[in-house]
């Protein structure tokens, strides 16, 4: 199912069209995963635990951001992490005696203190991801905390055996699993179109960037060549191809496209590329104005 | 009618104690380590995180080598054994259909297994073995070996040599002639009172039998399969002196090779997602809740209440980091130093990301991100200078800051 959404902002609007999918897979017997795509918020989570405490799990997280954040309109950096304190806090609560845990991964539409500006504000925790789509390219935004993702840091592993390494079901970090909860955030500019994907492991273990990739490309030369949106979302396409491809774990897919219409933060409608301009009355040196790039 | 009892073949004290409560017993490298001794027993009637807890409490590094197994009854009679293993414990499982073994060498931190369908089992820990299997019903006992079958089926699960003879010599006398001269907590104080034999199933009841038959056979393989699990990045490291201790070889491949062979066992079955969470998380949880209590204690309180004031006549709190730029974005940074983002728009000569503030202890501290125009601080009755690109620089309160368009900052104290 596609749902759209269009919010006001106090220069413009953005308009987002998401849809969103979750499959139990072939192989397991419960679908752990969980969604919430609900403006302004889109997430997944992926409960770990066995039995029905891993469902738990990321349901608790799910109704705990839909409980917190309020729909229909722009959050705040703030909201989101104290959402995801919150969650932390609930899942942890869930059943004291049993143990239970969950990732989560999504984005935000977020406005600074005095609301003047937006930024799309992606956080991770675990190992479901978040990418970026331009049209053309996939960028994995998100960095996973896995212990594949710690040892192609630390150079041990190439990127070849980290998509077959024994232990690549092992996550360093989770809702639930301490006290304090250590999410990873990035606050992109929200401007122009932006298509972002939001998917747990079961989607990027079956498919290689370059498959996401091609069903995002895909889908949308359908929706240009059809007078209408395609028939089938772009979710639903990515999770039935997962699931064909082996489907060995729940598969949950969430495809986020927005649109900021009019002025909103930055103003400079082409900011591709650095745009400052040079005075010249100072030392020239090499512009490098993101300083801190993600990990690769 | 079927029940299983416990026996075990004795070994000499101080070296791998087996501990046994109602459907669960644990097989533990204690050495002369008296108190793990005495505490294994009340760890393990808390189930086996709890027990694993216990065995985690100086950390994985000393961790030693274990098996930590529950039993539970299926319908059918047979039992589903679920398995904790690290080092150098081995356990073999025989089933309808088949028999299977989990063997952890290799494994840098522990495996976790569990399987149905299981008929009998056998828990093996290298030591000299006493021929003779003795029944125990709860208690605390050296051992080189430990089995679970039914009753009045021969003492050991699977290629054992005839230790079935001593089913009834069990008494109170075998015991305590090979029996615990460790601590024990009270409750466990009848330690090795065998042969209590413990009725785990008794199911007669035919029809339930029948409509559950099958069930055993089909997931007699049913374990863990790429089910996602967490742990902390010290614990999950694969360290150089891990690979070095790890009965499997030094070599990181060797460690990778066992940890494949460990998770590449049958995945036929049925597979619901049963975590190894449970027990990892449970450590993880007393490992965070020692490691966060001074780091949160330590945190000194800001004396100094710093703001920064726009030329615009804006105000911006420095109880976080700020960062000033034309369209600033933060890349990865932890949710709880999350920056506040100041954008100065329309202004073209200031760079997307072009200046940092922070404070540290009573500091200010502004840094110029690598800029195309530069940073100024204006210090009170100076000069305008430009501060290095990069650095940290401390800025006392008036000092105003030019970024190389319109809007300047002022930092304030309130």
């Amino acid at each position: 199912m596609s749902q759209q959404s269009s919010v006001a902002l106090p220069h413009g609007r953005v308009d987002v069209v998401a849809s969103a999918r979750t499959d139990v897979g072939q192989v397991r017997r419960v679908n752990e995963d969980g969604f919430l795509s609900q403006m302004p918020v889109f997430l997944v989570a992926d409960g770990m635990g066995g039995h029905a405490r891993g469902d738990l799990a990321s349901r608790t997280v799910c109704e705990v951001f839909a409980d917190r954040i309020e729909a229909g309109r722009p959050t705040t950096p703030e909201q989101v992490l104290d959402a995801i304190e919150t969650a932390n806090a609930s899942v942890r609560r869930v059943d004291p005696s049993a143990m239970s845990g969950t990732t989560l991964s999504g984005i935000a539409l977020v406005g600074t203190r005095d609301g003047a500006q937006h930024y799309w504000m992606v956080f991770n925790i675990g190992d479901s991801r978040v990418y970026g789509w331009d049209g053309s390219e996939l960028a994995q935004l998100s960095v996973d905390h896995s212990l594949v993702q710690e040892l192609l840091d630390a150079g041990r592993i190439g990127e070849t055996e980290a998509l077959t390494h024994p232990q690549r079901n092992v996550i360093t970090r989770a809702i639930g699993a301490a006290e304090q909860v250590d999410s990873d955030v990035w606050l992109i500019p929200a401007k122009g179109r932006q298509t972002f994907l939001v998917c747990s492991d079961g989607l990027t273990k079956e498919l290689a960037d370059t498959d996401i990739a091609e069903v995002l490309a895909g889908a949308a030369a359908s929706s240009e060549n059809a007078d209408r949106r395609p028939q089938t979302p772009i979710a639903e396409l990515l999770v039935q191809r997962a699931v064909a491809a082996g489907g060995r774990d729940n598969v949950t897919a969430l495809v986020v496209d927005a649109i900021v219409h009019g002025r909103s933060g930055d103003g400079d409608g082409d900011c591709d590329d650095e745009t400052t301009i040079d005075r010249g009355d100072v030392a020239r040196e090499l512009e490098d104005t993101l300083p801190r790039r993600p990990r690769p | 009618m079927s029940a299983h009892v416990v026996r075990y073949h004795a070994a000499a004290p101080g070296r791998w104690l087996a501990v046994v409560t109602d459907g669960r017993a644990a097989v533990v490298h204690t050495g002369a380590d008296a108190q793990l001794a005495g505490d294994l027993d009340t760890a393990l009637a808390g189930g086996l995180p709890t027990a694993l807890d216990r065995l985690l409490r100086d950390g994985i590094a000393s961790l030693p080598s274990f098996a930590l197994l529950e039993w539970t009854p299926d319908l059918d009679g047979t039992l589903e054994v679920h398995g904790l293993l690290r080092g150098e414990a081995i356990v073999e499982l025989a089933g309808a259909s088949g028999d299977s073994e989990w063997e952890a060498s290799g494994v840098t931190t522990w495996l976790e297994q569990r399987t149905a369908g299981v008929t009998s089992l056998r828990i093996d820990v290298p030591d000299d073995a006493d021929a003779m299997a003795l029944p125990l019903g709860a208690g605390a006992v050296w051992v080189s070996r430990l089995t679970v079958s039914e009753r009045g089926s021969a003492a050991s699960a699977t290629k054992t040599s005839g230790a079935a003879a001593a089913q009834n010599a069990g008494s109170a006398r075998a015991a305590t002639e090979v029996g615990p001269t460790v601590p024990l907590a009270a409750p466990a104080a009848q330690a090795a009172v065998a042969p209590l034999e413990q009725t785990i199933a008794d199911l007669s009841d035919t029809a339930m039998l029948d409509e559950r038959r099958g069930f055993g056979a089909q997931t007699a393989y049913d374990h863990l399969f790429d089910a996602t699990i967490v742990r902390t990045i010290e614990e999950a490291a694969v360290r150089a002196d891990d690979a070095e201790a790890a009965p499997g070889g030094g070599h990181p491949d060797a460690l990778e090779a066992g940890a494949l062979a460990a998770t590449a066992e049958p995945q036929a079955g049925d597979h619901d997602g049963l975590t190894i969470t449970t027990a990892d998380l449970a450590a993880m949880r007393g490992n965070r809740a020692e490691a966060s209590t001074p780091r949160a204690s330590a945190a000194p309180t800001p004396s100094h209440q710093y703001f920064l004031k726009l030329s615009t006549g804006a105000e911006h709190d420095l109880d976080r980091p700020v960062l000033v730029g034309r369209a600033p974005s933060v890349s990865q940074v932890p949710g709880g130093s999350l920056p506040t983002l100041l954008a100065l728009s329309g202004e073209p000569d200031v760079s997307r990301n072009h200046a940092r503030f922070d404070v540290e202890g009573d500091t200010v501290l502004v840094t110029d991100l690598h800029s195309r125009n530069g940073t100024a601080v204006t210090l009170p009755g100076k000069a305008p200078q430009l501060v290095r690109k990069g650095e940290p620089t401390p800025v006392v309160t008036g000092a105003v800051i030019d970024f190389g368009g319109g809007t300047t900052i002022t930092v304030c104290e309130r």
